[in-house]
């Protein structure tokens, strides 16, 4: 009994380490290519990130892909933070509208996962359906529509309309109604009858109980903001107002260093969002394994 | 609760398939075509003046938009311009989300990058109908332009898409080559005489490829089929009739074409291979059928490397036209405008576009690049403005009665397509297999065709 | 599933109807809305006259092979993705859920995809999965035929692609489930002598059952998303066997056809409307067997 448990243990390990591998050697990938140089990346790959854009001129010649860098550089890097003099102030500007929507969102979706998971009101159950069917509606279909409202409410051009669409998106409301509904009513009821009201019982009972949602809905949240494109350059229409995230996508293939070092950018902040709220994100397991 | 809405949803799934059976109706009776005769815009009035015009421009656009813009500013100084400059990427994705929702420029500057397929975005009725502009303005008529190349933008007889300049099937050989192949440049002037000198060249020379062109002597298949079937004029789609338009003979006698020139072992890095002067391999000279450059019919004119080239032969080039598969010529279509119809400002956008089209800008300009031609490309579609065009900071350019010929031969395409890329990728995917010889024809063309139905469908 | 009588109070409804209101306002504005204003364009005759045609588009759009073909694909797609992420991502999770401590840094691995910049997931699936790629190579030398995935096996590129950066988050969500199972169920299980395949089926899946929909609607979601890779790697139109949806609604797009591409969106709408409409309503049930 013991010895199987002990060959399961090993099975489950070799099979953890494997599926992390896959996991994680996109990132490794990136990162260590981020330390490319240019004619090791084009000498490796150029044949087919190059010509995968524009289908032209596609002779055979073999890529030889590798993880350590023959010869390690900083170049990309160095192209890309110093020799671009904008790029500090667009990260932070990036950081600050991804901040301002991430709060707002939180917000809302506490606000509006309390109404949802802990109160009945006649047609929420509708509301609710019809909320988790606009969460899936597809950019192409909303950026003409939104653009239009937009227009009407003369937001066009303004960071408020990015923000604001941002702020409210179904997706925070959706997830924290699923992660309030798993907290007991009962706990509620307690708070309540010490003489709590419902904002207290909000802020006090629920919210800290549902930090593993949160935690999510914050990096999800941040991940989508921080890599928009279309949205800010439809509706700001100001190369100044530009956040990072058009930036980074704008540098083609074609730069192959370039393009390893924007990844390795574009992934960093929010790399470091998650490890910061990693904890956060798995306390609602520990929590309840606990009782 | 839930159940009433479920049955209300699946009520509604249901019904919706029957009701759009019942809205079957024949197609909106279409405003006949004004196929050749005038017709009567009296009705029509000019848009007034709202003194304000918006226009973007990205990379791509600079060299024509500045100069335009720059003229238009001495000629209409109260017309407040705001112009945008933009990424090309970003110059797309504007005006994808803008035009549908009735904002964006007054007047949309585009190519087949922009819009992938013109005759799709025609369709959908976005674009001012700009004949009664021209019927009314005194300023300008049409008969200033090269009439086949001006209605490619003519959708159902409306003119919604105005060229700027366009590019000819522009091929050059000289006497000894047509001698050797036993044919006079009349006989070669047709689909069919075209094909068989071609089969004859590549039996006197089989390692060589059909066309030359400096810029892409890399991969000569890919070349080929490029040119290809853009010369031979297939629409593929006839988006005013609805239906997929393929003669399956010519396209097939097109495909045969590149099967045969077709050399998966073609190294295009082998200088000498391509070494036009024969500088390298005295004997190499004569293995260049026709001379075709694909990127600037301008530029192949006074271009260096074919005048040196024909100096060393010691003879005078042969010109002609591809023949497209109705033996007419058909023209590529490059830069063209379009004015949404959402525009507030109209007027000033038709003012914007008559600049676009006058001899200033469209007979060249200095551009601030230290290069006197806007239309790089191709040629410009503004009659008078042909020979100025071709002037303009080339000293090469042939004189006297040559370039009259030259003019006349340019000027002389019956029409002109803008053809999506889609079509090579689709070429690639299901001819492919029959240009290497691996599958019978009937299949991969059937494929294709399935292809072509669902790309115009979608 | 937990007592929710304790709300039911008849002053809770408005209290609910206004925690819920912020979000609902917002969403109205900028989804509602817009996706009014879709439905209406879908009704017009065109881009540039709001005369209303009734069905016609829709009519159009129904009989189009193009769209038929994407219906087909994405509904395969869907069929396959969606058993495949669940059940991969529960198998996971139970791997996990053997030992939570001492597997905490696979959790963390696993969600690690999720952190990459979708420029980035390109790059690297595309000298993996090109002709001349990784994946071909490594056939090659062990003397199979190299595959062409960009073309007739795409769709399992594109699967692999939406498991390995969805299934981590998935397995966060399933150990958060398997947590709130109490622990008793299983002792008490285990004294009736049930072996591990009784105490899957007869506890554990029923009791993870709603976390489980939830899941899946957030799968779906991801499911949208992914195909934001398909068009870039596999361009605007790809093999026909991976054609969906979203590649008719894109192609719509770029050609600034909005009347088709409104009436698609209004055409998946429904059609998901109707599945989620489905799950959600199966939970109703659930729930009203507890009340």
């Amino acid at each position: 009994m013991a010895k199987s448990k002990k060959t399961g243990d090993i099975v489950t390990l070799v099979v953890l380490i494997l599926m992390s591998i896959v996991v994680i050697l996109p990132v490794l990938f990136m990162v260590t290519h981020s330390f490319m140089s240019g004619n090791e990346l084009t000498a490796s790959y150029g044949k087919i990130l190059s010509s995968s854009k524009d289908d032209e001129d596609d002779t055979p010649i073999e890529i030889d892909a590798h993880l350590i860098p023959w010869e390690p550089s900083l170049k990309g890097y160095w192209d890309v933070f110093l020799a671009t003099p904008d790029y500090l102030g667009k990260f932070w500007l990036s950081l600050g509208l991804c901040a301002a929507i991430t709060a707002g969102q939180t917000l809302l979706a506490c606000l509006g996962g309390y109404g949802f998971a802990k109160f009945k009101y006649p047609g929420k159950n509708l509301l609710f359906a019809l909320m988790v069917l606009l969460m899936m509606l597809p950019l192409q279909v909303t950026l003409v529509p939104n653009y239009i409202v937009l227009d009407k409410l003369s937001m066009i051009g303004s960071y408020s309309a990015i923000v604001l669409p941002g702020i409210c998106s179904a997706f925070g409301v959706f997830l924290l109604t699923q992660t309030f509904k798993s907290i007991p009513d009962s706990v509620l009821e307690a708070a309540r009858l010490d003489g709590a009201n419902q904002f207290k019982t909000l802020l006090l009972v629920v919210i800290p109980q549902a930090k593993a949602g949160i935690a999510s809905l914050v990096i999800l949240n941040f991940i989508d903001t921080w890599n928009m494109v279309e949205q800010p350059l439809v509706f700001l229409k100001d190369r100044l107002k530009y956040p990072l995230s058009i930036f980074l996508s704008q540098i083609k293939n074609a730069d192959l260093s370039r393009a390893f070092v924007c990844g390795i950018l574009a992934m960093l902040p929010v790399l470091l969002l998650f490890l910061h709220f990693k904890d956060a994100l798995m306390t609602g397991i520990e929590n309840s394994a606990l009782k | 609760m839930k159940k009433r809405i479920l049955s209300l949803m699946l009520a509604l799934a249901l019904l919706l398939p029957s009701l759009a059976g019942c809205g079957k109706s024949k197609d909106p009776a279409k405003p006949d075509g004004q196929t050749g005769t005038e017709a009567d815009y009296s009705w029509f009035s000019m848009p007034g003046d709202t003194g304000k015009l918006v226009v973007y421009t990205s990379a791509e656009y600079h060299s024509l938009f500045d100069p335009a813009v720059r003229i238009f500013h001495r000629l209409y100084p109260e017309i407040e311009i705001s112009s945008q400059a933009c990424g090309e990427d970003e110059y797309r994705t504007l005006l994808r989300a803008e035009v549908p929702a009735g904002g964006g420029p007054d007047l949309v500057l585009f190519q087949s990058s922009t819009f992938p397929d013109i005759y799709k975005t025609m369709q959908i009725g976005l674009f001012e109908d700009l004949n009664p502009y021209f019927a009314v303005d005194d300023e300008i008529a049409l008969s200033e332009f090269l009439g086949p190349v001006m209605d490619g933008g003519v959708f159902d007889g409306e003119r919604l898409v105005v060229p700027l300049n366009y590019d000819v099937p522009l091929i050059m050989t000289t006497e000894s080559i047509l001698a050797e192949l036993g044919m006079s440049a009349e006989e070669l002037r047709t689909c069919d005489g075209f094909c068989v000198g071609a089969e004859r060249f590549h039996e006197k020379y089989p390692d060589t490829t059909l066309f030359f062109d400096m810029a892409q002597a890399y991969s000569p298949y890919l070349y080929d089929i490029r040119t290809l079937y853009k010369n031979f004029g297939f629409q593929f789609i006839d988006f005013e009739a609805g239906e997929v338009d393929i003669d399956e003979g010519r396209f097939r006698q097109c495909m045969d074409l590149v099967k045969l020139f077709y050399n998966p072992d073609y190294d295009g890095s082998d200088m000498s291979k391509w070494d036009i002067y024969g500088y390298s391999a005295g004997e190499g000279l004569n293995q260049r059928f026709f001379m075709y450059d694909d990127c600037s019919a301008i530029d192949f004119m006074s271009s260096n490397n074919c005048r040196q080239y024909l100096n060393f032969v010691g003879e005078e080039p042969v010109f002609f036209l591809q023949s497209d598969q109705h033996d007419g010529v058909t023209a590529e279509m490059d830069f063209c405008v379009a004015i949404p119809k959402a525009s507030p400002n109209k007027a000033a956008a038709w003012k914007f576009l008559k600049i676009l089209l006058s001899d200033e800008i469209q007979g060249g300009h200095d551009n601030g690049y230290g290069n006197g031609i806007f239309l790089q490309i191709g040629f410009p579609v503004r009659l008078s403005a042909f020979r100025s065009a071709l002037d303009y900071g080339n000293e090469l350019t042939p004189v006297g009665p040559e370039m009259d010929a030259f003019t006349e031969l340019v000027q002389s395409p019956t029409q002109a397509l803008l053809i999506p890329q889609v079509y090579r990728r689709l070429i690639d995917e299901h001819i492919m297999p029959y240009i290497r010889g691996e599958k019978p024809w009937d299949d991969c063309y059937k494929k294709f065709l399935g292809a072509v139905e669902l790309y115009k469908d979608e | 599933m937990k007592q929710h009588h304790l709300s039911l109070r008849s002053k809770d409804a408005v209290t609910g109807f206004l925690f819920t209101l912020p979000a609902l306002v917002g969403l109205g504005m900028f989804f509602v809305v817009p996706f009014g204003i879709t439905l209406k364009m879908s009704l017009s005759e065109s881009m540039g006259s709001s005369k209303f045609v009734g069905l016609k588009n829709y009519q159009d759009v129904l009989k189009s092979a193009a769209f038929r073909l994407a219906a087909k694909n994405t509904f395969k797609f869907f069929g396959v993705a969606l058993p495949c992420i669940l059940i991969l991502s529960l198998l996971i999770a139970l791997l996990l859920f053997r030992n939570l401590k001492k597997y905490d840094i696979f959790r963390t691995f696993f969600v690690f995809p999720l952190v990459l910049p979708v420029s980035s997931v390109v790059l690297f699936f595309q000298i993996v999965f090109s002709d001349l790629g990784v994946v071909n190579g490594v056939l090659e030398h062990l003397g199979m035929h190299a595959a062409d995935w960009t073309g007739e096996q795409a769709f399992w590129v594109l699967l692999i692609l939406y498991l390995w950066k969805n299934t981590g988050y998935n397995v966060v969500l399933f150990l958060a489930a398997l947590n709130s199972v109490p622990p008793d169920l299983y002792e008490a299980a285990a004294l009736d002598g049930a072996g591990w395949w009784k105490k899957l089926t007869r506890i554990t899946l029923p009791m993870i059952a709603p976390h489980t929909r939830f899941i899946l609607v957030i799968s779906i979601v991801n499911l949208f998303k992914s195909f934001r890779e398909a068009y870039i790697l596999f361009g605007d139109h790809p093999d026909q066997s991976i054609y969906m949806i979203q590649h008719f609604m894109n192609n719509n797009f770029i050609n600034l056809n909005y009347i088709r591409l409104s009436v698609g969106a209004a055409l998946v709408f429904l059609v998901i409307f109707a599945l989620v409409g489905l799950v959600l309503g199966l939970r109703d049930k659930d729930e009203g067997g507890h009340e």
